[in-house]
């Protein structure tokens, strides 16, 4: 018997050993790829680079709507405060950082002052990420970064300055291969830190969205979401908004209790079922739009990802949240950073 | 206000704000939003007004409110007890003088008239109902842009929001 007992315990030892150790080892894999780490490195590094580079230039804004349809901007950023003017156009935006102004034929508005994010997906959570090689751009050298679906085709293409680690281009890319938005600087000047300040419109208040630990009653907030993880919530006077990130991506879901107006909607969109509900979807330059009503409360989220990953996180919400094998893969993988 | 024609009313501005407007009336508004200095101002006003009163927070009626209006109301009524009392009974039988009827009746009749009215007044402001909703998508979309300019690079995250002016509402 003990013959016999040995070899099992010692199978079974093994086997729970491998269970534990096999996705800890895996993920120390991914994580051990020098070209993927600098990879990652590069994507975190143009959240900071913004911050600490001064410069101006001319960039390119690009989407689909199914026409393709191009604006270009005038972009200064200062010590971190940007200044983007749309060209031939009123449209304006001023950031500080915390503070956010839209200026359209009406004027100034200061948008809502959402919470701050903490604990950000890593880059390489969801999405592979490599490095192909070098690019110019704006006469630039610089290297260019692919996220990429589990099947291998690129969702998103970023151009990386090598002198400042700056976004010079970041493309959005179909399921096919196709670019759905782009920005991609045409000339970009970077300089010293001795420019002159850029100032926020004077007398546009900014409110504050209320942050919330969990929402009211009569609102959903999965924690996530085909990929994408809960960063924030806020309570608005009208709604509530969730802010979603996959590390590449982001989402925001804005909810309103009551029923939807569907008269009341902007011209442009496109009804759509997804999910079994009806849908009416736009495509801008900001991203993929959603709006659709469900027990109660109507949605609007708005994404930068691409289609096919917008159609399948909308079809989540609208139906309900995760689907039963989601739930069950995001339970298991989820400590190890995978989900 | 002091240039307001007689054809554009400042009343318009809060029905454009709404997405109420023609097409004409919201093309003459807005030509004149993009002249006149006063009027910009004035909208800014009446959008400031139009959130602050969407940021009023309903509220519930105190528990055991309708229950206390609806007996009060029942309870008070000897018009009604006299008539639910049964002939056949000779204690229970009860003469009402007619003209003290009328006046009773009246004045109940008035009372109830009353809290019924004031009734329907709390019940539209504080009971929750579902209401027609119309996202301000051009908002939201602003504001993911914001947001996500927070959480990854800014430069990408806005610089499509400046095209954003054309898509309002």
């Amino acid at each position: 018997m003990t013959v016999l007992r040995r070899p099992a315990t010692v199978a079974l030892c093994a086997l729970a050993t491998f269970a534990v150790a096999w996705p800890i080892a895996a993920s120390a894999g991914v994580g051990s790829d020098p070209d993927a780490r600098e990879a990652a490195r590069l994507v975190r590094g143009t959240r900071a680079a913004a911050h600490d580079h001064d410069f101006t230039g001319l960039a390119t804004v690009t989407w689909t709507t199914p026409k393709k349809r191009t604006a270009q901007v005038h972009v200064t950023d200062v010590s971190g405060s940007i200044a983007i003017a749309a060209i031939g156009g009123g449209g304006a935006v001023f950031d500080d950082g915390r503070r956010t102004y839209l200026k359209d034929r009406l004027g100034w508005t200061g948008l809502v002052v959402e919470p701050t994010a903490h604990d950000l997906p890593a880059p390489d959570r969801r999405w592979q990420l490599t490095t192909a090689g070098t690019s110019t751009v704006a006469g630039r050298p610089a290297t260019v970064v692919l996220a990429a679906r589990p099947d291998g085709t690129p969702a998103q293409r970023m151009v990386v300055d090598d002198a400042t680690g700056l976004l010079l281009a970041r493309d959005i890319l179909g399921p096919r291969g196709k670019v759905e938005r782009s920005v991609s600087f045409s000339t970009i000047d970077v300089r010293e830190r001795d420019a002159g300040p850029v100032t926020p419109p004077a007398g546009v208040e900014n409110r504050v969205a209320q942050s919330l630990t969990s929402v009211p009653e009569g609102y959903r907030a999965p924690g996530s979401l085909s990929g994408f993880q809960l960063v924030t919530r806020s309570r608005h006077p009208d709604g509530v908004l969730l802010f979603y990130s996959d590390g590449v991506f982001t989402a925001s879901v804005f909810e309103q209790q009551g029923d939807l107006d569907w008269d009341a909607l902007p011209a442009g969109g496109t009804d759509t079922q997804l999910a079994d509900t009806r849908t009416r979807t736009y495509h801008e330059a900001s991203g993929d739009v959603a709006v659709w009503e469900r027990d109660g409360l109507v949605y609007t989220c708005v994404t930068d990802a691409p289609s096919d990953v917008f159609t399948t996180m909308v079809g989540a919400m609208a139906s309900d949240g995760r689907s039963t094998p989601e739930a069950v893969v995001d339970f298991v993988l989820g400590p190890f950073g995978w989900g | 206000m002091s240039d307001l024609q007689p054809d554009l009313q400042p009343d318009l501005l809060s029905a454009y704000l709404d997405g109420e407007l023609t097409d004409a009336e919201r093309v003459a508004v807005e030509a004149r939003l993009e002249e006149s200095a006063e009027w910009r101002d004035e909208l800014v006003e009446v959008r400031a007004a139009r959130d602050a009163l969407r940021g009023l927070s309903e509220r519930d009626a105190p528990p055991g409110f309708w229950d206390a209006v609806h007996a009060r109301v029942a309870a008070d009524d000897p018009v009604d007890e006299a008539l639910d009392a049964t002939p056949d009974d000779p204690d229970d039988e009860v003469v009402v003088p007619l003209t003290a009827a009328r006046g009773s009746r009246r004045r109940w009749t008035w009372i109830a008239a009353s809290v019924a009215a004031v009734a329907a007044v709390v019940a539209i402001i504080v009971v929750p109902h579902r209401s027609e909703v119309s996202p301000n998508v051009a908002a939201v979309v602003a504001q993911h842009g914001a947001q996500g300019s927070d959480n990854g690079d800014p430069i990408s995250m806005l610089a499509p929001v400046g095209p954003l002016a054309g898509f309002r509402r």
